[in-house]
């Protein structure tokens, strides 16, 4: 996964600009029938926090109305080089799926769309809407000598043919499946307002290679996972550090649980902090210039500590004669959620870094852990026992108001969100083996996310690539 | 393990420790401790001893974990996210305390474990303190306090893949480790 040289361009090229991109956000366009019910939709969309709710029709068995379907979108046949379209196509159409915004109206074998190009007037309008398609994507990809790939994207309305918005991608050809992200990511923000998730990683701990517990990293969407460490130990843990180039993680490989951080460009690995007690569970303050863990003192209890990068100090957040581990920092860097046995049981707290106070969040349930605040601050997802097995919580803070993600088979642990707060990708065993499953942070619409055979756990999700 | 058994597999222990004895005073004799069986016979008790003394995490690295759980010095069970010593946890101790005093250049390193039920760094730390736990009981039984280490490994190195309560009872443990 590459940053810099991959470059991305508002459109406003050959195709028309996307004048109607700030009305449909707004959900204010409302020429027409058609855009009428599109507002309506998005609407619904907005209030219930910008997903669809195919999922709550999963639930409830029923599907009517706007609000119960996913966006319908259609991708025209590319212009120019078919190889490469094909691998943006099917990272486009994967992002589309897993965000369960989107249904991808596939044409039939014979009788679909006969488009005659991807310009306004040659898409067959009426043959995409018959089939169901209420958008479609239009695709332009350039391929100079020296292996330069140029990808134009546009989103258009297939009620009009106008424009939506567009992108148009520079980058080589191993950076096509990021532009493919991208405007997966745009695409969401066309017609939700908000960015998409997908141009980002996700870092995670596998026994694929064995049984050793070994770091490995692959595209958001979770297709192409490959190995960072291959130390044939136990790791543990691993996090995010806010530009997405480290990782701090949790390790036995010196033999003592210790912290490590490790650069996923150069795989270079280096000890953060770890002596004769455990050091565990270190997360990166947003701003990146100090370091959250628990470290053991004595009698065998632990406490959150906040390393400063800069004056190498060290500040005690926690000093209660207890287990406290599991730090997770708010976005404004002021405060930590963490789990604490204090009360008795574990469950979730936050502690002020400015006034040193600590309060308890959670009060339902005998064991409540892993915190993670999502990106947003308006949340804090984390894993809670009941009825003998663990599940994901969300934690609204405004609402002061808990809802339960998972109510599956198995155990669904250690939640991490995506950049836009939309997702949580965690740990679950539902299928009789370990996997990565993504879910909307509400559980309406939940399905595996890593591809695998099993043995992976503790999804750390990153911040976006760009 | 049920805890009424514990009667029986302290006993177990005493014959385990003497042949751990033996084979210690044969290497300290010169004795080559790594014969196999045949002409040396009781020779191959030393295998015993010298896995027992390998920490968990270097036995799982081998691929032999739980292979030789017990060494010269039983372990002990907790309850379920508890690190409170059972009077059978205690009974085992006073033993173990008793080799230490009986085997006085031993140093010995407490592991904590847990069983699967639970989160990972909360288990890291449940691990530690249970670790703890056994020490505190073994230097209030006279063991010097630079004889003994601990290191919890968590959830991460269960001896039982299966769910029974037996097997989950079986991980909970704090294993001692007799060091080189």
């Amino acid at each position: 996964m590459s940053r810099g040289s991959l470059s991305g361009i508002e459109g406003q090229g050959r195709w028309r600009s996307r004048t109607a991109l700030a009305a449909v956000a707004a959900g204010e366009r409302a020429s027409a029938c058609s855009r009428r019910a599109v507002s309506a939709l998005l609407a619904c969309l907005l209030a219930a926090g910008l997903l669809a709710a195919p999922a709550r029709a999963q639930l409830r068995g029923t599907i009517s109305g706007p609000g119960q379907t996913a966006f319908p979108v259609g991708i025209a046949a590319p212009q120019g080089d078919a190889e490469i379209a094909k691998s943006f196509v099917a990272v486009l159409v994967r992002d589309l799926e897993l965000s369960g915004l989107f249904s991808v109206v596939r044409p039939p074998p014979v009788g679909g769309p006969a488009d005659r190009g991807i310009e306004t007037g040659e898409l067959d309008l009426a043959g995409w809407t018959a089939i169901g398609a209420r958008w479609i994507v239009g695709l332009a990809i350039q391929r100079d000598g020296s292996g330069a790939v140029g990808v134009e994207a546009r989103l258009i309305d297939a009620a009009d043919g106008q424009s939506v918005g567009g992108k148009r991608y520079q980058g080589s050809r191993a950076e096509v499946a990021q532009m493919g992200d991208r405007f997966a990511d745009h695409v969401l923000f066309l017609l939700t307002g908000e960015r998409g998730p997908f141009d980002s990683a996700l870092a995670f701990i596998s026994t694929r290679g064995g049984r050793f517990k070994e770091i490995w990293m692959t595209p958001a969407r979770g297709d192409a996972a490959r190995p960072l460490t291959q130390h044939r130990s136990i790791h543990l843990s691993p996090n995010w550090a806010p530009d997405a180039h480290k990782l701090l993680f949790t390790s036995f490989m010196q033999g003592r649980p210790a912290v490590y951080e490790i650069n996923v460009d150069s795989l270079k690995v280096r000890k953060v902090m770890g002596g004769s007690g455990t050091a565990m569970g270190a997360s990166f303050s947003p701003s990146g210039d100090a370091i959250a863990l628990a470290r053991e003192v004595a009698d065998g209890d632990s406490q959150i500590v906040v390393l400063r990068l800069g004056s190498k100090k060290i500040d005690i957040v926690s000093s209660e004669k207890t287990i406290d581990v599991s730090p997770s920092w708010s976005p404004d860097g002021r405060r930590l959620a963490f789990c604490s046995g204090r009360a008795g049981t574990p469950q979730i707290f936050i502690a002020d870094l400015d006034t040193g106070t600590v309060r308890r969040l959670s009060f339902q349930g005998g064991y409540n852990t892993e915190p993670a605040w999502s990106p947003k601050g308006d949340r804090i997802a984390y894993t809670g026992r009941i009825g003998g097995r663990f599940q994901i919580f969300v934690h609204e803070l405004e609402e002061n108001r808990v809802q339960q993600v998972t109510n599956s088979g198995g155990d669904n642990t250690s939640a991490s969100w995506s950049p836009d707060s939309r997702y949580l990708a965690f740990s679950s065993s539902r299928s009789g083996r370990d996997e990565v499953w993504l879910s909307d942070w509400h559980g309406w619409r939940q399905t595996r996310l890593i591809e695998g055979s099993g043995g992976d756990t503790s999804p750390a999700w990153s911040g976006w690539l760009e | 393990m049920p805890m009424g058994m514990s009667g029986v597999l302290a006993c177990k222990g005493h014959g385990t420790r003497v042949l751990i004895s033996m084979s210690l005073l044969m290497a300290v004799a010169g004795c080559s401790a790594k014969k196999g069986s045949g002409a040396d016979g009781a020779l191959g008790e030393s295998d015993l001893s010298g896995a027992a003394r390998g920490s968990s995490l270097e036995q799982w690295r081998s691929g032999n974990l739980g292979s030789s759980e017990s060494g010269p010095l039983e372990s002990v069970l907790f309850d379920y996210d508890s690190y409170s010593l059972s009077p059978e946890a205690r009974a085992i101790l006073e033993a173990n305390a008793e080799w230490l005093q009986a085997n006085s250049a031993a140093r010995v390193e407490v592991e904590g474990h847990c069983d699967d039920r639970g989160t990972i760094e909360y288990n890291l730390a449940l691990g530690a303190k249970r670790a703890n736990a056994a020490r505190d009981y073994l230097e209030a039984l006279g063991v010097a306090t630079n004889r003994l280490t601990t290191i919890s490994y968590g959830k991460e190195l269960p001896i039982c893949r299966e769910q029974s309560p037996e097997c989950l009872a079986r991980n909970r443990r704090d294993r001692f480790v007799v060091l080189d």
